[in-house]
C-alpha cells in the first residue's frame, strides 16, 4: 500500500534537450533548478531546454539527484561525487557552466566556477587564451600597451600548461 | 563575430565570466586578463575585489616609505574598478608624517570606493591617528574595524550602513561612544578590545544583539564602566579585567553569556576581595541566561566561593560549558556551582592542562580540596541533565565524573573525549576507562561513549 501511494505522489517532468532528447525526473529533483522550479510553478510539466545539450543534461541530471537525496550521513559521499563531478576537461566545464548557468542551479554554478578558476589561477595570458579558445583580437602594439599600463600584474612567472 | 568560432567563453554572458573572476582571489590576476582579447578588456573592473594591505614585518623606515607608496600605486590603479568590497590596511607603525598617506587611503574607502569592509590596523603607536572628520559620515559600510586610531568627532557620527563595529586599543574621550552608538542605528555586533574610558556604555538599540570586550582598563580607577544593554543577546567578556559593572537587570534579553575575563587589580591589599566580588555581582546579573561559559579564572573563583560558603544564586541556565584548568582544585566549586543549575541540560567540561594556580593555592592545597571532595555531600540531582561532554580527558577527573553519573538523574549521554591523537590507547587509559564504566549510573538509560 505503502509503496503505491508513493508512486501516486511522485510527480514527473520532462525535459527536453537542444537535440530533442528527452529525460524523465522526479519533479523534486528538477526543481532544485530555478528555471524549472519557476515552469513547474506555473504549470508545466514538459520542459524544453533549447540552450543544454544532452551530453551535459545527462551530467546535471545525475547532479541533481545526488543532491536531491542529501542527508547528513552521505555527506562524505557526496563531495567525492562532486569531485570526480568536476574532474573533466575545460570544455566540458564550459558546456556545464553554460548550462548550469541558463538552468540557474547556484550551488552547481559556484562549484564549477570555483574549478575553473582554481585551475585557470597563476596561469599565463597565452595558456588562458588557448583554454578558452579566445582569438586575440588585438595588435601587437595594442596588446603591448595594455601590458604597459598594467604592468603591475604581469610581473612575476606563470604556468603555461594547458591542464 | 569578432570572437571566432571557437570561442567556448564567447557562449557565457559577462555574469559568468565576472563569477569566474571573481573567485581568483587575487586582484592582480583578475586584472591580467584584460590582455585576452577586447571582450576582456574592462571586464575586470567589474568584478568586485578585496585590497588587503599588509606591511612588511621588518619596518624600516626605507621599508615602510617604500610600501606606502606602493599602497598609493595600487590605489591609483583600482581607481576605476567599480566594486571595491573591502579595504585594509594592517601593522603599520604609525608616525605623524604618515598622516595624510593614510588620510588618503581613508579618502580612498570612504569617499571614493564606497566599500563595504573598512580595516585599519596599526602596529603599536607612538603617535594616534586622528580619524578625518569626512569619515564620520558613511551609508555604504557594513564592517568597521579600526585599530590604535583616535576619534573626536566634531559633530554627530552616520554610519548608518554599519552591521559590525570592532575598536582596538582606543582610548575614548568623554561623550565619544554615546556619538557612536547614536550614529549606527543599525548595529548587530560591538567588538571592544582593550579600550579606556568609556563609563557608561549604554546600548539602547533593538538591533545591537551582540557585544564583546577584551582587556577593559581605565587609567582613572575610580571610574567603572557600567554596562547597560537591556536588547543584548550575546556577551563576551574576556581577557584582563579591571572596571567592568553590569547592574542588575541591564541585560534583560541576554541569552548566552561567555566569561573568561580575569579581574585584576593592582593594590595587592585589597585586590583578591575586590575581584571576586567584582565576579559575584557578575554572576548575579547573568544567572538568568540560557547558556553560560566560564573560563578557567572564573572557575578558581567558584572554589574560593565555595570555602567561603557563598551561595550561588539560583539560575535558570540550561547549558554550561566550563573550561577548567585545575583538575582537583577546581572539583568543589564546580559542583557547587552545579548545584545552583537545575535547569541544565547539557554541561561541556574543557579541560584546558594544569595552569599554575598560584592564588588558589594560596588558600588550600589539591590535597586539601580532595579530601573534602570526598567527603562532601551533595543532597541534589539535576532533573534535567541529558548531556555531559568532556573534552580533553585525563584520569584525574575521575571524581568528577563519578559525582557526575550519580546525581544525573536523566543523563542520556556521556561523551568523553580523551584527545589521544593518533597514538595508540595506552593499557593505562584503558584502565582508567574500565574505572569509569564501573561507576555506579542514576539514569538508567545513561549511555557512556568514548571518542578519540
Amino acid at each position: 500500500m505503502a509503496s503505491t501511494t508513493e508512486t501516486k505522489q511522485k510527480k514527473m517532468l520532462i525535459l527536453k534537450s537542444a537535440d530533442n532528447d528527452e529525460f524523465e525526473i522526479e519533479e523534486s529533483v528538477g526543481v532544485q533548478s530555478e528555471t524549472i522550479k519557476n515552469l513547474v510553478e506555473d504549470g508545466f510539466t514538459f520542459v524544453p531546454l533549447p540552450n543544454v545539450y544532452t551530453k551535459a543534461l545527462i551530467k546535471i541530471i545525475d547532479y541533481l539527484k545526488k543532491h536531491a537525496n542529501k542527508t547528513d550521513s552521505n555527506d562524505e559521499e557526496i563531495k567525492t561525487f562532486d569531485k570526480d563531478f568536476v574532474n573533466t576537461t575545460f570544455d566540458d566545464l564550459f558546456e556545464l557552466v553554460s548550462a548550469a548557468n541558463y538552468l540557474h542551479i547556484s550551488c552547481l554554478m559556484n562549484m564549477l566556477c570555483q574549478t575553473i578558476a582554481d585551475r585557470i589561477k597563476d596561469k599565463s595570458p597565452e595558456a588562458v587564451r588557448k583554454i578558452f579558445h579566445i582569438n586575440c583580437d588585438y595588435t601587437p602594439e595594442e596588446e603591448a600597451k595594455i601590458r604597459k599600463a598594467n604592468a603591475q600584474a604581469f610581473e612575476g612567472q606563470f604556468d603555461e600548461s594547458l591542464d | 563575430m569578432a570572437t571566432g568560432e571557437g570561442d567556448r567563453l564567447g557562449d557565457l554572458p559577462d555574469s559568468v565570466l565576472t563569477h569566474i573572476l571573481s573567485l581568483l582571489g587575487n586582484g592582480k590576476e583578475v586584472v591580467r586578463t584584460c590582455v585576452l582579447s577586447k571582450r576582456w578588456r574592462f571586464l575586470w573592473m567589474s568584478v568586485p575585489v578585496s585590497l588587503d594591505f599588509n606591511f612588511p614585518v621588518s619596518q624600516t623606515r626605507e621599508a615602510t616609505l617604500d610600501y606606502l607608496a606602493f599602497i598609493h600605486r595600487e590605489i591609483y590603479y583600482w581607481r576605476f574598478c567599480q566594486k571595491i568590497r573591502e579595504f585594509c590596511v594592517w601593522q603599520l607603525r604609525y608616525e605623524e608624517e604618515y598622516a595624510r598617506d593614510v588620510d588618503l587611503w581613508v579618502h580612498f574607502a570612504l569617499k571614493l570606493a564606497n566599500v563595504e569592509s573598512f580595516t585599519l590596523e596599526f602596529y603599536v603607536y607612538y603617535q594616534v591617528y586622528d580619524l578625518p572628520q569626512f569619515a564620520f559620515k558613511n551609508s555604504f559600510l557594513r564592517k568597521l574595524d579600526l585599530w590604535f586610531c583616535q576619534l573626536n568627532p566634531s559633530g554627530s557620527i552616520s554610519w548608518n550602513s554599519l552591521v559590525s563595529l570592532t575598536f582596538g586599543y582606543m582610548d575614548f574621550k568623554d561623550g565619544v561612544m554615546e556619538k557612536v552608538l547614536s550614529g549606527c542605528p543599525n548595529l548587530e555586533r560591538l567588538s571592544l578590545y582593550s579600550v579606556s574610558g568609556i563609563h557608561p556604555l549604554e546600548i539602547s538599540s533593538v538591533k545591537l544583539t551582540e557585544l564583546a570586550i577584551d582587556n577593559y582598563y581605565d587609567h582613572n580607577n575610580d571610574l567603572w564602566l557600567e554596562i547597560s544593554a537591556p536588547y543584548i543577546q550575546n556577551l563576551r567578556l574576556s581577557g584582563l579585567c579591571r572596571e567592568i559593572r553590569i547592574g542588575q537587570g541591564n541585560l534583560a534579553s541576554l541569552v548566552t553569556a561567555t566569561l573568561t575575563l580575569v579581574y585584576h587589580f593592582e593594590d595587592e591589599q585589597t585586590n583578591m576581595v575586590k575581584e571576586t566580588s567584582c565576579l559575584k555581582e557578575l554572576l548575579h546579573s547573568v544567572a538568568h541566561v540560557e547558556n553560560l561559559k566560564l573560563g578557567h579564572w572564573c572557575i578558581q573563583c567558584l572554589s574560593i566561593f565555595e570555602m567561603r560558603g557563598w551561595q550561588f544564586p539560583p539560575s535558570s541556565r540550561k547549558f554550561l560549558e566550563l573550561s577548567v584548568g585545575f583538575e582537583q582544585l577546581d572539583f568543589l566549586g564546580i559542583c557547587s556551582f552545579l548545584q545552583s543549575s537545575l535547569d541544565l541540560e547539557t554541561l561541556v567540561i574543557k579541560w584546558y592542562g594544569n595552569r599554575s594556580s598560584d592564588w588558589l593555592s594560596r588558600y588550600t592545597s589539591e590535597h586539601e580540596q580532595a579530601r573534602r571532595f570526598e567527603t562532601h555531600n551533595f543532597n541534589c540531582s539535576f532533573p534535567y541533565l541529558k548531556t555531559i561532554k568532556i573534552l580533553n580527558f585525563y584520569g584525574s577527573m575521575l571524581p568528577l565524573v563519578k559525582y557526575l553519573l550519580k546525581h544525573a538523574t536523566v543523563l542520556e549521554k556521556f561523551v568523553i573525549d580523551a584527545a589521544l591523537g593518533d597514538s595508540d590507547v595506552s593499557p593505562e587509559y584503558i584502565k582508567i576507562a574500565l574505572e569509569l564504566l564501573s561507576f555506579p549510573r542514576s539514569s538508567p538509560n545513561a549511555s557512556v561513549i568514548f571518542s578519540f
